[in-house]
């Protein structure tokens, strides 16, 4: 049972998932992402050009899913890792946005450590393998 | 307005009764409630906070559904949905269609069957009111969502695994007095910090259950309230709030806007402030999230949230109990009934009825429920004054 | 056919198997390593392709990739081109020429000529990523050795950089080596040790003496020979037998820290080479697959090529270890779906 996420709804956020591409307020400068249709900064800006982000940020919090918190399209992943670290991280270009951790340390996410955007597989529903972007610790 | 009439089913797991028959069970507690009597016929419109109507089986017109069920087919109805505030949400709709003088009677609930589901079913529906299209597919329910306001909170404050367990250590407790909650038995503070991860640092303990139930209040203008009871419980103030659905676009992760919104009006509106408070309702879906009440309602300074709980203040005998009932963590957590029942409780605790006499807030007057939809997308407040 | 490889850049996921692990779940391990990489539960040739095709896009514009040649016996669909996903992760235009080979691990080199050969002339590059997570069954001695990892090369028409000087090419037929069955997604072979080595000398073998005769060399023109590795004793044997010496063949042998690759298990070791040659130096690099075909390819440094910052030794370093039933899990992970 998946988040009911249509393939073509998916097709849509291809350029966010695959490669980062965000909105940048031609009236503030700041940058959305995910996009918005009123700037989130500004509150007034809804014209916006593309920019690719560089998937490079902070880690703002984290997070353990153990098997009994994850979505069911998330269980076998749950399961086959024992627990998956999901981190919100603020982007070097201003937002933030959440995902997985991918390649943690031993010791788990922490607070302030530096992530890089990855391109991994999310889950697969309908035989469709939703691809999408992860964080990993940087070195 | 004033509350003339409640009525709520336990919380808690019922193989036996689905969402029609529970919704009737409030029903009939609450036509009983009613001192002086109601004639449902005079029931002028119905909102009911619900989620996934039973696992999604009626989605639309479940209100309908529900009233033609007690009887009522002609009644408006109609179903609000917000997430976990489903039910705060019908009751705020309830009291502005009331205060706006075009209905005088009117019925406010809400109603939940959460526990016909698999686990994996359960946790799609735990999952389908955040921002969907990212924190889900980050792999996340609401319990890492509120892991990750858990961990950052505990980043700028130094909260302790130790602090969150003593929320649901209390709460168990207190469930213990109510005949209405999912685990009357309370928890030692070894076992709530030692239980399974569900999402770290949240254990099963910091977690509230999935629950059936349904709960109903009966809304009327203040000058009617009299031909019902004499002592009904007036909504006093009422606010409503919401904020960026994904947590991701929220500035401040560790406070929730909304419920801070939805206070401020609802203080604004009574004329009142947190010092006023006798006894509150608050969501604590999770240990944090009472905590994060505990500032959001004024109750405490930033930070302050655990020295209000350690120093025993909002625990039943403090000077500012806490969910007297249980809460969601240990009452239980029928989303869409939850708003409404805390109503419920209050409606008992103001008018000096809560059923056993270790749960009575003595000399309660004026009281105040919280109610937050998912991680903070929304929330309602309510401050209740009584009336005898 | 002219041309040069500009840049280069490795991949190798972080999960790692022990030789130890192997002998304490099954008393024994059948391959020749001290560990192998394993992808992750969310890596496949496609993750693991765009892995390293960032790392060199970062050293060249992508806009000016005009070919793409993606190799894997491993890519996710039977039937859908990975091609797209890929282009579509690294930003690639969608105007590229794309190829895609993968029915056995000799995909890798034959994606260089490929390559090669659509770049003709051409003023432009072209991107060649080589990615493969093959796997057998988890009770079969062929599972014992598969391995994970990714290449990138960019390729550009014209001399300079690591130059191309030619290749030789041979198919032949050899039953029940290394197959996979339509509608299946593991490894089988008829597991007759002898006979595997036999069809891999005899292969690899003779299309290195093609190569060097048709260039006119002798093993010791060349300062790195990079074999392919599907066992480390079986290829450290061929290369004595086709006149190689240790010091040849060293840089490029990296089996026994990552295990079979599918289409990487030459090019990773090619990669390793060119991470550290220098001008002047010569180096021949072979493919192989599943007992019926063979390539030699013979390159000239005449520049180093471009390098991303992570070389394929700090791929190799930045590691964890699981135990044999985590591994399992990932073996057994359609099964959780």
């Amino acid at each position: 049972m998946g988040a009911h996420i249509s393939v073509p709804m998916y097709q849509r956020a291809v350029p966010q998932r695959y490669r980062l591409v965000g909105l940048r307020c031609r009236n503030c400068g700041r940058v959305n992402f995910p996009p918005k249709g009123v700037c989130r900064y500004c509150g007034v800006g809804a014209d916006f050009e593309e920019c690719r982000l560089s998937g490079r940020g902070t880690v703002h919090s984290w997070t353990l899913i153990a098997g009994a918190g994850a979505p069911p399209e998330f269980a076998a992943e749950a399961a086959c890792k024992g627990s998956y670290p999901v981190v919100l991280v603020e982007l070097d270009e201003g937002p933030r946005i959440i995902a997985q951790m991918v390649d943690p340390p031993e010791e788990g996410p922490r607070i302030g450590m530096r992530v890089e955007a990855v391109f991994r597989r999310i889950y697969e529903e309908e035989g469709v393998i939703r691809y999408g972007f992860k964080f990993r610790p940087m070195t | 307005m004033a509350i003339v009439g409640a009525g709520q089913t336990a919380f808690g797991d019922f193989p036996e009764k689905g969402v029609k028959e529970l919704f009737a069970e409030a029903y009939f507690e609450m036509l009983k409630s009613v001192d002086k009597g109601l004639d449902p016929a005079m029931i002028e419109a119905a909102y009911l906070g619900c989620l996934s109507a039973g696992g999604g089986f009626q989605l639309g017109q479940l209100a309908p559904l529900l009233l033609g069920y007690v009887g009522l087919p002609h009644v408006p109805a109609v179903r609000l949905e917000n997430a976990c505030a489903s039910g705060g949400f019908a009751l705020y709709a309830a009291v502005c269609a009331v205060a706006s003088g075009h209905f005088k009677v009117v019925l406010a609930g809400g109603v939940e069957k959460m526990r016909d589901l698999s686990g994996q079913k359960g946790r799609y529906w735990l999952g389908v009111s955040g921002d969907t299209e990212y924190e889900r597919l980050a792999g996340c329910t609401f319990a890492g969502i509120y892991a990750l306001m858990a961990n950052r909170y505990m980043f700028e404050y130094g909260l302790t695994r130790r602090q969150l367990s003593l929320v649901a250590v209390k709460n168990h407790r207190h469930a213990v007095a109510n005949p209405k909650a999912q685990f009357r038995r309370a928890v030692t503070l070894e076992e709530a910090m030692e239980g399974p991860m569900v999402a770290h640092p949240l254990n099963i303990w910091d977690c509230s259950p999935t629950s059936d139930g349904a709960a109903l209040v009966l809304i009327c203008s203040a000058e009617l309230a009299r031909e019902f009871t004499d002592r009904p419980v007036y909504v006093a103030g009422f606010g409503a709030a919401g904020d960026y659905l994904a947590l991701h676009d929220r500035a401040d992760i560790t406070k929730l806007r909304a419920a801070r919104k939805a206070a401020r009006a609802a203080y604004e509106r009574a004329g009142l402030g947190p010092g006023d408070i006798d006894l509150a309702e608050v969501h604590d879906c999770f240990t944090i999230a009472e905590l994060l009440a505990y500032e959001d309602l004024g109750f405490c300074e930033e930070g302050k949230a655990a020295r209000l709980l350690e120093e025993g203040h909002t625990s039943f005998g403090g000077r500012l109990p806490v969910n007297v009932s249980g809460g969601l963590k240990a009452k239980g957590h029928p989303l869409g009934a939850t708003g409404c029942g805390q109503a419920c409780e209050i409606f008992a605790q103001l008018r000096g009825q809560a059923v056993e006499p270790s749960r009575q807030v003595p000399g309660a007057e004026i009281a105040l429920s919280h109610n937050v939809g998912g991680s903070g997308g929304t929330a309602t407040v309510f401050i209740y004054r009584g009336g005898s | 056919m002219a041309g040069r490889i500009i840049a280069c850049a490795t991949y190798v996921p972080f999960l790692r198997l022990t030789r130890a692990e192997y002998r304490k779940a099954w008393g024994r391990c059948a391959a020749d390593i001290s560990e192998k990489a394993v992808a992750d539960f969310d890596e496949d040739a496609v993750t693991m392709a765009v892995e390293a095709g960032r790392q060199v896009l970062a050293l060249v514009d992508a806009a000016g990739v005009r070919v793409l040649a993606l190799a894997s016996t491993t890519l996710p669909y039977a039937e859908k081109m990975a091609a797209g996903t890929v282009a579509a992760a690294l930003g690639l235009p969608e105007k590229v020429t794309s190829v895609e080979l993968g029915t056995s691990a000799r995909a890798g080199t034959e994606a260089l000529l490929s390559a090669l050969a659509l770049l003709g002339g051409e003023e432009a590059t072209a991107l060649v990523l080589a990615a493969d997570c093959p796997a057998a069954g988890p009770g079969e001695d062929l599972d014992h050795a598969l391995g994970a990892a990714a290449c990138a090369f960019v390729l550009a028409a014209g001399s300079g950089g690591v130059e191309f000087e030619g290749a030789a090419s041979r198919v032949t037929e050899r039953l029940g080596e290394r197959f996979v069955p339509r509608g299946a997604v593991r490894i089988r072979d008829v597991g007759v040790r002898t006979y595997t080595g036999e069809a891999y000398a005899a292969t690899v073998g003779a299309v290195v003496r093609d190569l060097l005769e048709r260039l006119g060399r002798r093993p010791g023109d060349y300062r790195y020979v990079v074999l392919p590795q599907f066992d480390g004793r079986q290829t450290a044997s061929l290369g004595r037998r086709l006149g190689f010496t240790s010091e040849q063949m060293e840089a490029g042998l990296i089996f026994a820290r990552v295990g079979d690759t599918g289409v990487c298990a030459s090019l990773l070791g090619f990669c390793a080479v060119l991470e550290q040659a220098s001008p002047g130096d010569r180096i021949l690099v072979a493919g192989y697959g599943s007992g019926c075909g063979g390539q030699a390819l013979s390159f000239v440094v005449r520049e180093p090529v471009l390098r991303p910052p992570h070389g394929l030794h700090y791929w190799l370093e930045r590691k964890r270890y699981i135990d044999y039933l985590h591994y399992l899990k990932l073996r057994l992970k359609e099964q959780l779906l």
